[in-house]
């Protein structure tokens, strides 16, 4: 029942969003308007900016598809706050945490529990496959999962992945709503868990409903239970997000732009795949 | 009928003769490509050189291969302009300075990996994109594509194909780097940038 309103919540501001953008959108032909006539007047311009123009279709900010509904400037000052907030919690938190579980785990250890959790979360990625009509990924997925449930041992290793060269096609609902087309939404930082946009903290949710350890399906018996489980599957994947992390904020410049574009383009490429 | 035939005939050996040029073109990016990772993953596993000494290795290696100053004007995009010449060269040196500090963090992942070609694309006559993807030992993956163009003059130093975007797991770093520094340079000057990049 709480998730049942929390969707509704999203959907609302969903439906709240998409009326913005069609004002934006107004705005945003004004600006093209302008833009064509800067063009006119850069016309008489030197060779070499001709020549980044050459380019300039393939980068324009405006009109890129991974820009053009996830600017909601109101939600900018939270982004930012939660941004900072997130950064000091995986470098004074996370990170130190991911150092001492290192130092009592092995990393066959580590993977192996990584390859389990990812084992289990099957049913979301064959409905999901299924959702967007890929078949022939729905099947190999399925047969990736018999495999490395059996053969694999629940899923510990992975013999379908190393043995059989067979794939695995991770697919979430957030990338089904992309298939049919639902924008994205506003760009959110969720706070722990980095960010999102509205489409894809929908899509979480209804991915939530078919997850194996979603305590209505007995096999976790309560909300503390999954929570201890949710944690400790982030703390064993820690080691290698962390490093991740680190590596791309020495990138960054500017975090929350940053990490806000790499988001949304990444993303922009799973659902066109 | 015999003009109409000899027309034909001539659009087909046309469009045979662009196709082939085409087809060239992407073999000599490939080639270029596949030479240079091949020598800088024999760097990587080099067990006999200290890990800068590999890094500085690899970068000189692998120089040739990209335009960093076509790639400092793409993420700077409009704000290019507002730069005045002492700026824009101080940027373009900051940027390489930038972009091969974190190509050396990148590829120390790439010790045990391969790097698979798995196709080609020619978008335009002087642009080619080659699609790769990096597998490590237990057989993960991600992709990394290179954009490539070939320049109008030759480049003193360069290859005659250049790099001018990386985009690794679908995200460009061009575009990243834009959205960041635009960010920036809104809220501040040219300066405030200048001085981010010379703390890194």
């Amino acid at each position: 029942m709480r998730f049942n309103i929390y969707i509704f919540v999203v959907v609302l501001l969903f439906a709240g969003c998409s009326n913005k953008q069609t004002n934006m959108n107004d705005t945003k032909q004004n600006n093209n308007i302008q833009k064509l006539d800067e063009n006119k007047t850069q016309k008489t311009q030197s060779k070499q900016d001709e020549f980044a123009d050459e380019f300039s279709d393939e980068f324009d900010d405006d009109n890129s598809n991974e820009n053009k509904e996830n600017n909601c400037m109101w939600l900018d000052g939270y982004n930012e706050v939660a941004t900072s907030f997130n950064d000091g919690f995986y470098i004074n938190v996370l990170t130190p945490v991911s150092k001492g579980y290192e130092t009592i785990t092995t990393k066959q250890i580590r993977v192996s529990i990584d390859n389990f959790f990812y084992n289990l979360l099957y049913t979301k990625r064959v409905i999901n496959n299924l959702l967007q009509l890929k078949f022939r990924k729905s099947l190999e997925e399925t047969g990736t999962f018999a495999i490395n449930t059996t053969f694999g041992l629940l899923g510990f290793f992975k013999p379908a992945q190393t043995m059989f060269d067979m794939k695995t096609h991770n697919e979430d609902f957030g990338q089904t709503l992309g298939f049919y087309g639902v924008g994205t939404g506003c760009h959110i930082v969720v706070p722990l868990l980095g960010p999102s946009n509205f489409r894809d903290l929908l899509g979480d949710f209804v991915d939530f409903e078919i997850d194996p350890i979603n305590p209505k399906y007995d096999i976790v018996k309560n909300y503390e239970q999954y929570v201890a489980i949710r944690l400790f599957k982030i703390i064993n994947e820690s080691p290698v997000k962390m490093k991740q992390y680190r590596q791309l904020k020495k990138d960054a410049l500017y975090l929350y732009p940053f990490l806000k574009n790499v988001y949304e383009q990444f993303r922009y490429n799973e659902v066109q795949k | 009928m015999k003009i109409l035939i000899n027309i034909n005939k001539i659009v087909l050996v046309g469009l045979l003769l662009v196709s082939v040029s085409f087809a060239d073109d992407t073999n000599t990016v490939k080639e270029l490509f596949e030479n240079t990772f091949e020598n800088t993953i024999k760097i990587l596993n080099d067990q006999t050189i200290s890990k800068e000494q590999k890094h500085s290795n690899i970068i000189k290696s692998s120089e040739q291969m990209f335009d960093f100053e076509l790639m400092a004007k793409l993420s700077m995009g409009k704000n290019w302009r507002k730069l005045n010449e002492t700026q824009q060269n101080e940027f373009v040196k900051l940027y390489k300075k930038k972009m091969q500090s974190s190509y050396s963090t990148k590829i120390d992942n790439f010790t045990d990996s391969n790097m698979n070609v798995k196709f080609t694309k020619q978008l335009k006559p002087n642009k080619v994109v080659i699609y790769s993807s990096i597998v490590d030992n237990a057989k993960n993956s991600f992709d990394v594509d290179f954009k490539f163009y070939k320049p109008d003059i030759d480049k003193k130093g360069k290859n005659s194909w250049l790099v001018y975007d990386v985009i690794i797991k679908g995200v460009s770093i061009i575009k990243s780097d834009r959205a960041q520094f635009g960010a920036i340079l809104n809220r501040g000057a040219v300066d405030n940038l200048m001085d981010k990049m010379r703390e890194q």
